[in-house]
């Protein structure tokens, strides 16, 4: 025999996120209301995710500054005269540029290239538990915030050695605003590709030279208003903004208010279109996986 | 008394092995591939215990995680009032790196607890565990019986209002499994219902109300736990080796 009368402890809906039906503003606001409600878990992900980088590694965390720092080092000397840093700065303040705009880049291929893998690699968590896999991306992305903000941070602080404590500070601000706009990128990119990455192993063979593009195809090297593909390119790339920001501080905005409307309010649409399709599509993983 | 979980024609045809480029994938049809589990109707009621059984790949699996909503039916519709704790294949939701104590914290943090009440079941299932000291070593370097003895720990510190179970119990020794037994048994006298896969007829019989069985995909028998029991035996043709479990049961 059965009736729908409740019992004590039993509630009419699950209340687990990966089984809660999305309704009303629910679905407005996801997957914010998914990230606050879960953020002690993404935060001990994202803890032990760094720990297992640095195990067994003698320098440990300085590697989050010795690896970027070198790798624009050779960059920025290899590419120089192809980049574009505001030619009012002193040399040191425009490799402080540089190197800030730089590492938002390289924190985002790294999302980029960890994204296809992010759930493929928990097999487990899709069939034997009911983990909320959207919470993938933010981890992903707290992870390679270890990395982005002492690199961000020492660039800062050259910026501040070579044109002042002024200038160190703008470009400070400007860091922060870049970096908030990365971040929701980074999750939107983060749940998409981890989504495709399930159906798809192009995805996962395509990470590379996507991550080199959103490199190379920025404003740290072509500008904006050049026409052409290449134009629309880094008109496209979800980096660009972020670096132009770093790059030109927060003025970038007023001067450039249609571009800085789009490039602010991009990153929220496709982060929750994109939480919203990985949803749907997180249905069938197990059978993929 | 309430329906926890209703399953009303649900089957399941997994994609083809060979489908894996995209074409092929938007090409393929499901109609013209086996039903890993024929569609079936299932109704778990609050406080009522059902086994599933049957040989291997037979679709006991396939069920509990439709039942579970990890795996998401080809037909057919589930209907989850619940949340339901799962204790699928030992340990597949955790995270290596992590302790077990931070295994546990996670899984119960992912229920919805926190401060005290998260404490509170956390020294709970440490106790259960019995691992003492190894409660805080990463997970890679925990035995296969004490990955078990983790996840049913954290499973039954705070195990909710249903439990599906995936021969969790056939990893452990003697006294724990044991012990575990005696814990379902508790939790179904409070009102816990439960829906396990499972080999052991003994088991079974000890914990279940009912048992569906199932053979290549197909549900064979349905009904009380002694019909079901009975068709079973006659299925495999003998009774299956006592295991841990079963052995603790005649004891």
């Amino acid at each position: 025999m059965s009736t729908d009368e409740g019992i004590s402890g039993v509630r009419s809906a699950p209340t687990s996120w990966r089984l809660r039906r999305l309704r009303g503003f629910g679905v407005l606001f996801f997957p914010w209301n998914l990230f606050w409600d879960q953020r002690a878990v993404v935060l001990t992900l994202v803890r032990t995710q760094v720990a297992r980088r640095h195990r067994r590694s003698i320098l440990g965390w300085a590697w989050n500054i010795i690896q970027p720092g070198s790798q624009a080092v050779l960059l920025f000397a290899a590419t120089r005269g192809a980049i574009r840093v505001p030619e009012a700065v002193s040399p040191l303040a425009g490799f402080g540029l540089f190197f800030a705009a730089l590492i938002i880049a390289q924190g985002m291929g790294e999302i980029i290239g960890r994204g296809p893998t992010l759930v493929t690699e928990r097999s487990g968590w899709v069939k034997g538990s009911l983990f909320p896999l959207e919470l993938l991306a933010p981890t992903a992305v707290g992870v390679s915030l270890y990395r982005i903000i002492p690199g961000g941070l020492l660039g800062v602080a050259a910026v501040a050695l070579g044109d002042g404590p002024g200038a160190g500070l703008a470009t400070l601000a400007a860091f922060a605003a870049g970096l908030l706009v990365a971040i929701v990128w980074g999750t939107a990119v983060g749940l998409a590709l981890a989504a495709l990455g399930v159906y798809l192993r192009d995805a996962i063979l395509a990470a590379p030279v996507i991550t080199l593009a959103i490199m190379f195809v920025s404003p740290l090297y072509v500008s904006p208003e050049s026409g052409g593909l290449m134009g629309l390119a880094v008109k496209l790339n979800p980096v660009s903004v972020s670096m132009d920001l770093v790059l030109y501080g927060l003025r970038w905005i007023t001067d450039h208010p249609a571009h800085a409307i789009v490039g602010l309010l991009g990153p929220l649409v496709a982060l929750w279109l994109a939480a919203l399709v990985f949803r749907r599509t997180s249905a069938n993983f197990a059978d993929y996986i | 008394m309430s329906v926890l979980i209703r399953l009303t024609g649900v089957g399941k045809q997994y994609p083809s092995g060979s489908a894996v480029g995209l074409t092929a994938r938007l090409r393929g049809r499901r109609s013209d591939r086996p039903w890993a589990l024929a569609p079936l109707d299932l109704e778990v009621i609050s406080g009522e215990s059902i086994a599933i059984l049957g040989r291997n790949g037979s679709g006991k699996s396939t069920l509990l995680g439709i039942a579970a909503g990890t795996i998401s039916p080809t037909s057919g519709r589930v209907e989850q009032r619940a949340d339901p704790t799962l204790l699928f294949q030992v340990g597949t939701s955790f995270d290596e790196e992590l302790s077990g104590a931070e295994n546990a914290r996670l899984e119960l943090l992912l229920r919805g607890l926190s401060g005290r009440g998260l404490q509170h079941r956390l020294a709970e299932a440490r106790d259960f565990s019995e691992i003492e000291d190894a409660w805080e070593e990463p997970l890679r370097t925990y035995s296969a019986g004490m990955r078990a003895r983790v996840a049913l720990a954290a499973a039954l510190a705070d195990p909710g209002p249903l439990l599906l179970v995936d021969e969790i119990l056939a990893v452990g020794d003697v006294e724990f499994v044991a012990k575990c037994i005696d814990h379902f048994r508790a939790l179904r006298r409070d009102g816990t219902s439960l829906l396990f896969v499972t080999h052991d007829v003994n088991l079974a019989g000890s914990l279940a109300d009912e048992a569906i069985v199932l053979d290549h995909g197909l549900t064979v028998a349905h009904g009380s736990i002694g019909e079901g029991l009975a068709y079973y035996r006659e299925m495999i043709g003998l009774a299956p080796l006592p295991t841990v479990a079963s052995s603790v049961l005649g004891s």
